[in-house]
């Protein structure tokens, strides 16, 4: 009995390790699978309702289109409307059936100025499909929470302007099945952002 | 030898002091943006350039649009901020931007649209200058005079005055408005 324990131990021990190898193997490529499920945003984004001119907007109104979202203010003199023009110019560099399948979220963190009819009136100015979203600032508070973004108001007492809204800067780019998917900076060239709306599609 | 070494010396040094008579700032491609409807507010960009030989600050703007302020966006992380500043520091023989993202000149409540093909009237104000008065063009968002380029020394970046910007004590100083 113990002269015929040693060769039956070691097959044993070499197949377990085999099989656990296997098993690891199976699972680190399955982690690294492929996929451009980002992991940096598995656990930010998701679904919201905010309001437009024409009514609720959800993004799961949506569901058939990637969507670009920002966070900007219209009395933002430079940085906001420079990111929807490039928003804009992006969209154009697209064929039209591939623009029809992108729409484009300007999210006002500005409640107190940007009017319903304001955000409208300013979004359409750069492409007529845009939408413009206001919401309460306690709506406001959990979306920016909920995309890992950040704004506050800023007051500016020797300015005519009175407070300022620091706001993230960067478009959070949002694929078909509502998954936040990639970030960008709001001055990323025009060609370069389309490549990443294609890559959404 | 020493002769046209000394002729060079005060031809160089008469060159300065007629200089110093006279504006040493010279303004490249300026331009105002034009805005969508409904927004109160805009900025006009310019190149400010120093010939002179000592450090000059802008002290204030005027413009036939609306009230006008100085200003300085800056980019924290991701986060995106605006303050008014005092002055802009413009170092002798030097340049500083004003450009999206950056310093600008913040035209504010408009009481219209700003269009391309509009023009803007702006006076600058020095502190050890004579003031400037300029014609600013209205160009579309997006579009930036360096597009198509021409004047190509206003086009290059410029690491010098971008450092100088940064360290500039901008934040403390008398001021008039």
């Amino acid at each position: 009995m113990p002269k015929r324990i040693p060769p039956i131990r070691h097959p044993r021990i070499l197949v377990v390790m085999l099989l656990v190898t296997i098993v690891a193997v199976s699972f680190l490529l399955w982690k690294n699978r492929p996929t451009p499920s980002s992991a940096p945003f598995s656990n930010l984004g998701g679904d919201f309702t905010l309001h437009s001119l024409q009514g609720a907007v959800s993004l799961h109104d949506f569901q058939d289109k990637a969507v670009v979202l920002m966070f900007g203010y219209t009395a933002c003199p430079d940085i906001c409307p420079g990111e929807l023009a490039t928003v804009a110019a992006a969209l154009r560099q697209l064929p039209a059936a591939a623009q029809r399948q992108i729409q484009v979220l300007f999210i006002s963190v500005d409640p107190a100025r940007d009017t319903l009819q304001l955000l409208a009136d300013y979004v359409q100015y750069f492409n007529p499909r845009f939408i413009g979203l206001r919401g309460e600032k306690a709506q406001i508070d959990t979306l920016v929470r909920q995309y890992g973004a950040f704004y506050r108001f800023v007051a500016l007492p020797d300015s005519a302007l009175g407070y300022a809204v620091d706001h993230t800067a960067r478009l959070y780019l949002i694929d078909k099945q509502g998954q936040l998917r990639a970030t960008a900076p709001h001055n990323t060239a025009p060609a370069q952002l389309a490549d990443q709306l294609r890559a959404l599609l | 030898m020493p002769q046209p070494l000394h002729l060079a010396t005060i031809a160089l040094i008469g060159l300065l002091l007629a200089g110093s008579l006279h504006a040493e700032i010279r303004v490249g491609q300026p331009y105002v943006r034009a805005t969508p409807p409904g927004a109160a507010n805009s900025a006009a960009f310019m190149l400010l350039h120093n010939t002179g030989t000592q450090p000059t600050q802008l002290v204030g703007a005027r413009s036939s649009a609306t009230h006008t302020e100085l200003h300085r966006h800056m980019m924290n992380g991701t986060r995106m901020q605006m303050r008014p500043v005092n002055t802009m520091m413009i170092p002798a023989g030097g340049k500083v931007e004003l450009k999206p993202g950056g310093y600008h000149l913040m035209l504010l409540g408009l009481s219209g649209p700003l269009r391309r093909g509009e023009s803007v009237e702006m006076h600058l104000n020095f502190d050890n200058q004579p003031p400037l008065s300029l014609t600013i063009p209205v160009l579309p968002i997006g579009v930036t005079p360096q597009q198509p380029d021409r004047q190509h020394h206003g086009a290059e970046p410029m690491p010098h005055a971008e450092h100088r910007q940064r360290t500039m004590p901008s934040m403390n100083h008398n001021h008039q408005h």
